[in-house]
């Protein structure tokens, strides 16, 4: 159940649209930044295969210049 | 208000960011609120150094539940502000891989099985008194590392030399910063450097010698990066063998041939002469000059014997010297252009720049280690550039606790925690604290590591016991020295936390208690001592290695040396070791001062740090104050000016062997990875190691990314997957391969070729064959 944040720094022309997205993913949680192009993203999955699907489509985001891991922590149900 | 452990885990999660965040984009701000709940009070925050490089980042460890569950940056800290790097960010999750040792293990019949400690201790104890009986006590060795806490390193060394009576102890130490320490003594009688990270706060130009600091001491890098933000004026020039992410972010990458450093710096010197921007006020009053031996051989033979000569000459001389490194002379071996090398030394000539210069292994896995840490301090030495804000050289360090355990307690061969083992007052003084007999501790030094693993292989060894290291992941020409450990007739003992290749050769395995399983101290590389308790209890059987070195020295007799209970004995060793450098030179600050502060730095006088040392306005140790230093560990008070010339490497490529191999680390993994390949995050960024190689050459060899490849030298040959373009690019006619994996042992392929001075080995140079599988 790995639960991961990054930074992910958003094209400024798709800031927006990328906020909107994200925000309505069932996986992910954003907090943009107020004064700054950069968001925090916070995504919480069921399991690591689902997290490697999330991960694919943030890194893969048209919408995304940078996307930095910052913290992780996977623990699987039978822990 | 009470939240879920996956509510806290997602707090705690967006709580790393948010300071990462801010360290990155000083000022920025999110609209977030950390939830209070009494779930969060559950957690206890205590403060520990990292486990990792030799940086010391401040960590904040979240306990809960006996567990460590959490870790962040510590703010309070001044050496990372709370920044840390992905490792740092997920060093508890080395505690808890599933394959961690927790029962001691015995070699049976061939096999290893598990037995209770105690019958462990008993079998090493025993084993110590019958090889001292059969060949003599300088049969026995330890071999640790700068991984070990200074409490590990002071009982090893006071067990080694001052109870059987050995200098049969090395460290680990002596294989990344051994140069370092003979540049700095050869050049200021002391070791370690006289700086501190506060020069990136006050400095405008970084020349980083052959160092990937991006990718090796990554919050390092981003306070360099946070100054050239808000300093626009900042330069960084990246000196290297290769193009790394380093270079990407550097004003200026300038590629030089391998072991031609060492005619470029000399190049620089010529330069700064030829453009009169020496401050010849600074040379005259602070700095002599002396030339040593030349053509020193490469120690590639069995008992290998070199003692350097200092003889003294004069600036004129010095000056002829140069002649032979016009920058004209020096383009042709080193492949800098001379337009290249007189722009450096415009950098450090600029008497309106403040310049610091970086390195880590480059410089010092060298064959010749000594000479261009010299050369390098040279440049400095020239423009007065040097122990004042912003202004210094300065050796990082990869471990821990390299600085803190291997050099200022002195785990190796030559050393006493003061002084060296030659030295009849070092001895006394060794003998008086420790209270044994000054004739039990041996004046001569017996074996440098490499030496160690070959006395090994010829049997002059015959018992080694192995703490918190992975030689037969890293020791040069590998094979020979794996190969020694199974002969008959050796018997080693392996402390450890998980299985490694050096596991796999031991007789006895100790579980080993990790990092903050147990009460420490580490020193980073700004003479920073750091303290922690212990926070959780260690798995199984698992202890630390002070309290396993203790245990065995009593079942030999020596509990009178070893008196302490187990819950005081850290504070008792820290008050007994401190006696040794209870002078304004090296003064250390208190057991208490020590848990109350995230660190503090040496000489610590008056309740006060050193952050500049032999600056007379700032370090109490300096006696002549008619000057801007006092370079006080020289008895005439002055610094001295190398004549080091450029030599060749020991082995260059051929025919046969047409690449040059350099080996190193990356980001993600530390060192041989015993854990960072146990934190599945870091293991899947990186999951194996690679060669890289230039595109040109690969296109020539039929070569794609991903390709397997065998490399060949002459020890030995390794299949691996070809890296092309991907984070970092050698040269034409060059490979580099990451050492982290155990399933690529490089090190089977590398020349246990070494500096005679240091004693260091060269893992950054030697000729390869580079082919498709």
């Amino acid at each position: 159940m790995p639960v991961i944040s990054y930074l992910a720094y958003p094209e400024k022309q798709h800031r927006a649209t990328l906020l909107a997205e994200l925000s309505a993913h069932p996986y992910c949680e954003v907090i943009p930044a107020e004064n700054a192009d950069v968001f925090i993203v916070v995504t919480d999955t069921p399991d690591r295969q689902t997290d490697e699907t999330v991960r694919t489509y943030l890194e893969q985001h048209h919408g995304l210049l940078c996307l930095a891991m910052i913290h992780g922590q996977v623990e699987d149900p039978q822990e | 208000m009470t939240i879920s452990r996956r509510e806290f885990l997602k707090n705690l999660a967006i709580g790393s960011a948010l300071t990462a965040a801010s360290q990155l984009i000083p000022g920025v701000s999110f609209a977030w609120e950390k939830p209070t709940s009494q779930h969060g009070s559950d957690i206890t925050w205590k403060k520990a150094p990292c486990r990792f490089c030799g940086t010391g980042c401040g960590l904040l460890i979240g306990v809960s539940e006996g567990r460590a569950v959490a870790v962040k940056g510590d703010p309070q800290s001044a050496v990372n502000k709370g920044l840390l790097c992905v490792k740092g960010y997920h060093s508890i999750q080395a505690l808890y891989g599933e394959d961690r040792l927790k029962k001691a293990m015995i070699r049976k019949n061939g096999q290893m099985v598990e037995v209770p400690i105690k019958e462990a201790l008993d079998l090493i104890a025993q084993k110590i008194k019958e090889t001292i009986q059969s060949h003599g006590k300088d049969a026995v060795s330890m071999y640790g590392s700068g991984q070990w806490t200074i409490p590990d390193g002071y009982a090893a060394s006071k067990l080694m030399k001052g109870c059987i009576g050995t200098n049969n102890l090395e460290a680990n130490a002596r294989l990344c910063m051994a140069s370092a320490v003979t540049g700095f003594m050869t050049t200021f009688g002391l070791d370690e450097p006289m700086g501190c990270y506060e020069d990136m706060d006050h400095a405008d130009t970084f020349f980083l010698w052959g160092n990937n600091m991006s990718e090796m001491h990554p919050v390092l890098f981003s306070r360099i990066l946070e100054r050239k933000r808000t300093h626009p004026r900042t330069l960084i020039i990246d000196f290297a063998t290769r193009s790394t992410r380093t270079s990407v972010a550097a004003d200026r990458s300038i590629l030089f041939r391998p072991q031609s450093d060492l005619a470029v710096a000399n190049a620089i010197c010529y330069e700064l002469f030829r453009t009169q921007r020496i401050d010849l006020s600074f040379l005259q009053k602070h700095c002599s000059f002396r030339k040593g031996k030349t053509q020193i051989g490469y120690g590639l033979q069995d008992k290998f014997a070199f003692q350097d000569t200092p003889e003294i000459t004069n600036l004129d001389e010095y000056k002829k010297f140069l002649e032979d490194y016009t920058p004209e002379k020096v383009e042709k071996i080193s492949g800098v252009s001379a337009e290249d090398i007189r722009y450096m030394a415009s950098l450090y000539g600029d008497p309106t720049r403040n310049v610091v210069s970086y390195w880590c292994m480059g410089m010092n896995q060298h064959t010749r280690g000594t000479w261009i840490n010299n050369l390098v301090y040279n440049i400095h030495l020239l423009v007065g550039k040097i122990s004042r804000p912003g202004n210094g050289p300065f050796s990082l360090t990869g471990q821990p606790s390299a600085c803190g355990t291997v050099r200022e307690v002195g785990t190796l061969t030559h050393k006493l925690p003061k002084g060296m083992v030659m030295d009849p007052k070092a001895r006394k003084f060794a003998s008086d604290i420790w209270k044994v007999p000054y004739s039990r501790i041996p004046a001569k030094p017996t074996y440098d590591t490499v030496e160690m693993f070959r006395a090994l292989d010829r049997g002059d060894i015959r018992f080694m016991w192995i703490q918190t290291t992975n030689p037969m992941v890293t020791m040069p020409n590998l094979r020979r020295y794996r190969d020694a450990t199974k002969k008959q007739g050796r018997f080693i003992v392996v402390s450890e936390i998980y299985p490694t290749p050096t596991t796999a050769i031991a007789d006895v395995i100790l579980p080993s208690a990790m990092w903050i399983e147990r009460e420490g101290m580490f020193g980073n590389s700004e003479r920073r001592t750091q303290h922690w308790e212990k926070m959780v209890n260690p798995p199984g059987d698992a202890m630390s290695d002070t309290w396993q070195i203790i245990e065995v020295a009593r079942r030999l007799g020596f509990t009178k040396e070893f008196p302490w209970s187990e819950d005081k004995h850290i504070e008792h060793i820290w008050n007994e070791y401190t006696r040794f450098h209870d002078n304004p030179a090296h003064r250390m600050a208190d057991y208490e001062t020590l848990k109350r502060e995230s660190g503090v730095i040496w000489p610590y006088v008056n309740g006060r740090s050193t952050q500049w040392r032999y600056n007379t306005q700032l370090d109490p140790a300096t006696k002549r104050r008619n000057g801007a230093v006092d370079f006080y560990g020289k008895p005439e008070g002055k610094a001295w000016i190398w004549l080091r010339p450029y030599e060749a490497a020991p082995e260059e490529p051929s025919k046969d062997y047409p690449f040059w191999l350099n080996t190193g680390r990356v980001l993600e993994h530390w060192h041989t990875g015993s854990m960072t390949r146990r934190i599945p995050t870091l293991h899947q960024a990186v999951p194996a190691s690679y060669v890289e190689i230039h595109p040109l050459d690969a296109k020539r060899l039929n070569i794609r990314h991903g390709d397997k490849v065998k490399l060949t030298s002459p020890r030995g040959s390794i299949l691996i997957n070809a890296s092309l373009n991907q984070r970092a690019c050698p040269p034409l006619g060059q490979v580099f391969v990451p050492f982290f994996d155990e399933n690529y042992l490089i090190n089977e392929l590398t020349l246990d070729a070494y500096c005679p001075i240091s004693r260091q080995p060269d893992y950054k140079k030697c000729a390869v064959r580079v082919e498709r599988a």
